[in-house]
Order: C-alpha cells, then structure tokens, then sequence
C-alpha cells in the first residue's frame, strides 16, 4: 500500500507541476502583458515597457518559471496587477465557499445517490423504473435552471432560505448553513442522479454475483448480503463516479456562484480573465488544480482501500 | 461457524454509521431551516438588520481599487461613503458645495474661487487644505483618470491652472468659459483623495483614503463581492448619514440581484434589468430614472468612412428604417421609444420630434433614391463579443429598406474604442444628463463622436445660444438645438432607456437619483419609518 501511495502522490505532485508549466505557457503565449495591465489603458508604450521591467516580464522565460515556483513553494502566488491585494489572501478566503459547496453538494449527491440506487436495484419493479426514469429527467436538467426554480420555491414563494449571499461560518454558523442549502441542492440534482444510475447498475451487478449467490446459499441474513457485501462490490464504481462529481462541481461553480451571488473561485476566476489579471488567473487555476488533484489522490487510495486489486494493479 | 462469514469490523460498523450520519445531516437541516423559518426570508443570513443598508450593484464599483478618480459619475454611489467631493448633486438635481463653504465665478465664468470647509480629515489624519486639493486636480493629465475625462488638455471643460494662494482658498482657471462651473467639480470629478492617496497613488489600489463619513471594514470586505463600511461616528458629517453600516454586494446575474431584493437579502438593488421588474415589483418596490438615450450616432458625418454617411437623407433613412415602438415591445418594455435626442425630463425636450422620424420603411425607400442609392448601402459596426440583442433587431428592420448592417467582433476593448476611427457609427447609449447642450458640446458636437470635426452651421448656432443664454431664452435655444440634431440626422435615437432599482419599502424610503442621473444618492437612503 505504501508504495501505491507514493507512487500517487509522486503523480500527483507532477500533475500540478504540468499544471503550472501549461497556464505559466499559455499566458506567456497571448498577446497582452501585464504592464499593459498594470499601466492601465491610457499608458504609453514607454510606460507599459517600464512596467514589463519592473515586473520582470522581460527576463528569459526559464528564469520567470523557476523564479514564479520558487514564489508558489513558499505558497507566494504573487499580488493582482488590478488592484494590488494579495491574491493568496483572496484566495484563501473564496476557497471554502467553493470548496464546501462542492463537497457538501458531492455528499448530498453521494447519500441521496446510493439510497435511491439501492433501492432501484433491490427493489425492482415500478419503483425501481421511477427512480431510473427520474434520475434520467434529473440529469438532463442544467443546473442553473434548477437553481432558478428552488429558489422560486424555497426562497422566493416559500421564504424559508435566502436567496443569494454568503455567510462565513465564523460570523453565523446557522446563516452559513443557510446560505449553502440552496446552491447544495441545486448541484446535488444531477450529482445525486448520475451517483444513483451507477449505483443501480453497480448493484444490480453485484448481486448477480457468484459470490453472492454462495453467500445466500450459506444462510446469510439477505440484509447482509445486500447492504454490507453488494454495497461494498458496487461502491467502487459509485466512489469513482464521485470524484468526477467532485471535479465537476467545482469547475461548474462558476454558474451557480453567479446565480447565488457567493464570493467563490468560480467569481474570481472568472473577474481575473476579464479583467487580464494574469498572476491573479494563475492562482485561481493553481489553487483549482491542486483541490482538483488532492481530491483525486483521496479518492485512488479510498478506491485501493475498497478494492485489493487497485492497488496491486 | 460458517467459513464465508468473515467479520471485517467494517463490515458490522457501515450501516449503522451511514444511519448515523444520514440522522445527523437530516437533524442538521431540520434545525436549520426551523431556525430560518417564519418567513424572515432567510433569517440570519439577510443582512438587513436595523443599523444596517444593504445594497446590491450590477457589477464591481471598484474593480480597480479604491482611487475614486479612476471612476465614472456612477460610481459616486459607492465612493461618497468614503470620500467627499467638492461639490455633490442632490436629489433634486442642484450642485451642492460639500467640500467647500463658499465659492465664487468671475464674470466670464472663466475662474472659479474656492473656500475650503474647515474641520474636514482624511482617513491618513491629515487635514483638508488648499494644497491637497491642487494635487488632486493637477492629475487631470493622467488618462487613466476617468473622473476628470473633461477637465483635462484639449477637452470640454478643461482647466489650465490649479494655484493655491492660502490653505483654505482655490482658484481654478478654465480654458474657456464654463455655463456652471462647479458643475464640473461635482461627484466623482470633485472627489478629494488624502494627501498621502495623492502623493502614492497605487496605495490607492488597497487602502482609501478619503474624508467620508465611512471606512472600509476589510475583515468584512471581498474583492468584487461584497464591500463593508462602517461609520467614523467622528467623521465631520456623520449625521447626514443614517446607517452605522452600509454594504454593497455585487450580484452580477440579473435573476440573482432580483431575488435579492425580493427575498430580502439587499434592502435596495440596482441596476435591475428589464425582465426581473415585474417580479421585484410582485413583492418590493421600484423606482426609475430616464436619460439614457439608445440608437445609432453618426460619426461619419462627411463620408469619410462610407460615403453615404456623408448624405443626410441616407442617414434620416436609417431614422424612418427603425421600428422603435417594435424594439420597446419586444426587448425594452418599460422603456420609451424616442427619435430625438434630448431625454423626457431635460429643458428643451419636444414631444413633437418624436413624431418626425416614425416607422416609414416606405419613407426610407424614397429617402435612399434621393440620395442615390435606391439599392441601399453596406456598413460596418464593431462589436466587442456578440452583437446585442437591439443590434440584431435594428439590422433585420435595415434589412428590410436594403440597407445591410455587418458586425466586425472586436477582441479587446482598445480595439472597440479605436473603431470610433473606423466605424461610420455607433449603436450606443448615451446619457446627456440634466444639461444636453454640455454633452452635446463636449461630445456630439465637440468631442469624440464628431472626431471629424463635422460642422453644421444649424446646430452650431442653437449650441451656442444654449451655452450662453440663460432662462427662458435658453430653453428655446436648447429646443432649437434637439431640432437640429434630429433633423440633420446628426443621432438616429431609437428608445429612451430606464434605469430601475428595486426597494425593499419596510426598510428603507424610497431611493433618490442623483438629479437626472442614474445613480443613487448614497446618503439619501434613509430607514423606512
């Protein structure tokens, strides 16, 4: 197992690595400068030239690279060519949104997921039909249609949940779980539908396995059989089907961090490119990144604690 | 024992701790939203306790930092919390001192002297002076400053010199004479920055530093998120304000910064677009302000461009080609179509003009065949992104009398300015505020949409006699001159725009613009009893 993991973290440290280099590259590769940037839009070319010195922008490509990695491995991603704050600071403070609303929004997914999916596979039937034509509806639905529509009901109709806004939880722990339900909700839709479709399929297979069969064979109580060995044969499907979702939610949050107004790195990602923000774009896309790969990582060694064979794959 | 019965401990510990945690995330929810329920409209999460506005932008007042300077009129909304100006509109519309006590025009309007308030500090603790307010305006050469776009070299309202002769008195010389010269030091063009902003403007770019009656609170503050301000009960006018703290939240999508409003999140929200008023004033209310006028100005007056922009009847063609009440109804609903330039509520407004250019595709026809181009004409405008939706609409209705429309997608905003070079026109709003002949002299007719230097003896005499008579008289100069513009084809107008903001009316009064412009008065905004 010890070597499995190494082997996943040394993959992960240079997925993040070739992250850098490429957003480091593709900057480099367009037009603009961040002189431009910071000279603003009535600067002469005398003036936009002094700014790409002072920036550094002139030195050799290399030099810029390892010099901006020595900066990110003492976790300095620089300030904003806009307005000067500290992008690392501003970071730090969108990431929970982000973070929490796409976690929150996985495991809601995840435990809405996996119950309707049992269900739908050890019940069968008409039920099992319903949830299966249900999460079809529920996943061809855009998010931010049904986050136009639980926000009609639950908080404009119904006035139970605001409808836009952040609330750090250090200022108000119950405002800070109110004003994630309905983004939660909104992106748990498709999440839970995709999970239950897989969980279903998993489970459908798993009890159609011999192992199975031997097990009810052998007396074992059917609840066991089916919640505690099926459950553990179809959760390795259901677990990668996760991490996708995760990913998935995060990188989508753009949508829903406008269409509830939270302070996220969907927003800031989003103002830096506007705006030209290259350092400032460089840390959304790095931040994303590395969430994106520990997340993963996680999940590989979640997935090779379920099942033996990934590991020794 | 049966051998196949292997007790994994996992094995036993999963349903139960599933149960468990589906208990504790439902138990969770349920005591959340008993704890939001009651219809408070989201609780503890609404900002809008007692001592507190808050208000909802359209988009990022600051997204450059904090120098007011770098700043349209607009902003002033936002920026007025933290800095003062010499001179601010009220909602009335009149130009009120605030940074100055007294101040005086000579005779040609040509030099204006300023008597600066006494008491007045900076958020860097020092203190308001003669000196300060030189160093302020002599940054009107810096192009980036967007607030002094007319006092700089070359343009309308521009000053020559700045001089300081005692701490408290201000003199300023205009190149040439002004109709209202304080008009020009009011709002963000009169903004006062501290002397250490002054002195290191990229200080600027994180910590303001002005004389208002709030400060920035940035333990609560997000960068183009959500803005704090908490007042300085020291602060020299800190009982024109009514709030002990005013936040701002920017709500860029438009559905978003309705429910806001609606669901009691932002007491006060605005720029509401078009489609979401209904449903603001389903449950809150709204107030308007007119002013913005929306259709094609031509900047290719002599055909420099596109030769037949240089004839006046292919212009007015364009004017009888164009369904405005069509555009109203379909897209602008609220709004009021308009073929003349000068907004509803500003001195020399006609409501018979609006019926010199009514939908005529027939008109247009004969119009082109007089000017020789009875098969129409092509022209180019550039766009930056996609063409808006009134850009679509207008190019099929010009379609229809031959006259093509073809959009050229600019990549970056330079390149949109430098189609002002380029294009023979532009489709844009323009707001020319409670004085057309101002924006008409500096920008119409003076500025950037006649780089040509176009002339038109017609509208040159009414301009005239609108800048320098006073009353009555100039009234009917200002009359004359929306005349000439409308007949010469110098604007093709197609609606007046509206701008909307929603209230919540138990919290607060309802807000006030800033005369005809459309923005608010930041302190005007006043608890509702």
């Amino acid at each position: 197992m010890l070597a499995y993991v190494a082997k996943r973290l040394s993959l992960a440290v240079g997925t993040v690595l070739a992250a850098v280099l490429i957003t480091f590259l593709l900057v480099h590769a367009g037009s603009g400068t961040p002189g431009a940037v910071k000279a603003g839009p009535g600067a002469t070319a005398a003036e936009i030239a002094a700014q790409n010195e002072a920036l550094g922008w002139n030195q050799p490509l290399y030099v810029q690279f390892f010099d901006y990695l020595g900066h990110l491995f003492r976790f300095d991603l620089g300030t904003s060519l806009i307005d000067g704050r500290s992008i690392a600071a501003d970071l730090g403070d969108r990431l929970p949104v982000t973070a929490s609303i796409a976690l929150f929004a996985t495991l809601l997914s995840a435990v809405v997921g996996v119950l309707l999916g049992v269900t739908a596979a050890v019940r069968g039937g008409r039920l099992g039909k319903l949830i299966t034509t249900g999460a079809g509806v529920a996943l061809s639905l855009p998010a931010f249609w049904v986050g136009v529509i639980v926000v009609y009901l639950l908080a404009i109709k119904l006035e139970l949940l605001p409808a836009t806004g952040y609330v750090p939880f250090s200022s108000d722990p119950t405002a800070w779980f109110n004003s994630l339900v309905l983004p939660v909700l909104t992106l748990a839709v498709g999440g839970a539908a995709i999970i239950a479709r897989t969980a279903a399929a998993g489970m459908r297979e798993a009890l159609g396995q011999e192992h199975i069969r031997t097990l009810r064979a052998m007396g074992t109580p059917e609840w066991r059989i089916r919640y505690v060995h099926a459950l553990r044969f179809s959760s390795v499907p259901v677990v990668s089907v996760l991490g996708i979702q995760f990913i998935a939610l995060f990188g989508g949050s753009v949508i829903i961090e406008n269409l509830f107004a939270l302070p996220g790195l969907g927003q800031a990602g989003q103002q830096s490119a506007a705006s030209h923000d290259f350092p400032a774009l460089i840390g959304v896309v790095i931040v994303a990144t590395v969430v994106v790969v520990v997340v993963n990582l996680l999940l590989d060694l979640v997935v090779a604690a379920l099942d033996p064979k990934v590991r020794t794959a | 024992m049966n051998p196949f019965r292997t007790r994994d401990p996992l094995d036993l510990r999963r349903p139960s701790m599933m149960r468990t945690g589906v208990a504790v995330l439902a138990a969770g929810a349920l005591t959340s939203l008993a704890a939001c329920g009651g219809g408070s409209g989201g609780g503890a999460a609404s900002a809008s306790e007692s001592d507190t506005v808050t208000i909802a932008l359209d988009s990022d007042a600051a997204p450059n930092g904090y120098d007011p300077l770098l700043y349209a009129q607009g902003q002033f909304e936002f920026f007025s919390a933290m800095y003062d100006a010499l001179f601010v509109t009220a909602p009335d519309g009149t130009v009120t001192p605030s940074l100055v006590s007294d101040f005086s025009n000579n005779a040609d309007n040509t030099q204006t002297t300023l008597t600066l308030t006494d008491g007045v500090t900076f958020t860097d603790g020092k203190p308001l002076d003669s000196a300060v307010v030189k160093a302020n305006l002599d940054r009107r050469s810096d192009p980036d400053l967007e607030a002094y776009g007319s006092l700089g070299p070359g343009q309308a309202s521009e000053i020559t010199d700045v001089s300081a002769p005692d701490p408290k008195t201000v003199v300023i010389t205009w190149a040439k004479p002004q109709t209202a010269p304080e008009n020009n030091l009011v709002d963000t063009a009169g903004v006062i920055v501290g002397p250490d902003g002054v002195a290191d403007p990229t200080s600027l770019e994180t910590t303001p530093d002005g004389s208002g009656a709030y400060t920035l609170n940035t333990d609560d503050t997000t960068r183009a998120s959500t803005y704090s301000f908490e007042k300085s009960d020291d602060a020299r006018n800190a009982d024109d304000w009514a709030y002990d703290t005013i936040v701002f939240k920017v709500i860029t999508d438009p559905q978003a910064r309705a429910n806001a409003v609606v669901s009691g999140q932002a007491d006060v929200a605005g720029i509401l677009d078009p489609t979401t008023i209904d449903l603001v004033e389903s449950r809150q209310k709204t107030v308007s302000q007119g002013g913005t006028i929306v259709g094609f100005y031509f900047l290719d007056k002599t055909g420099a461009v596109n030769p037949a922009f240089g004839k006046e009847q292919a212009r007015q063609a364009i004017g009888y080609a164009i369904d405005r009440e069509k555009l109203v109804s379909d897209l602008h609903e609220g709004s009021r179509a308009t073929s003349q330039f000068f907004p509803e509520d500003a001195p020399g407004f006609d409501p018979a003009l609006d019926e010199q250019y009514a939908y005529d595709p027939d008109k247009a026809k004969q119009l082109l065949a007089e000017a020789g181009l009875p098969d129409g004409f092509d022209f180019n405008v550039t766009v930056l992104g996609q063409p808006t939706e009134d850009q679509v609409a207008v190019q099929a209705q010009l379609a229809e009398v031959g006259i093509t429309m073809n959009f050229v997608t600019a990549t970056s905003t330079d390149q949109l300015f430098a189609a002002v070079q380029t294009d023979p026109v532009l489709f844009n709003p323009f707001a020319p505020g409670a004085q057309p002949a101002g924006f008409v002299a500096g920008v119409l007719y003076g500025g950037f949409l006649n780089t040509q230097g176009a002339k038109e003896p017609e509208i040159e005499a009414a301009l005239g006699g609108a800048l320098g008579a006073t009353g009555d008289a100039q009234t009917q100069a200002l009359t004359d001159l929306n005349t000439a513009l409308t007949a010469n084809a110098w604007v093709a107008p197609a609606y007046e725009d509206f701008t909307y903001f929603g209230y919540n009316a138990d919290k607060v009064t309802e807000p006030s613009f800033a005369g005809t412009n459309n923005y608010l008065v930041l302190s005007a905004i006043q608890p509702a009893s």
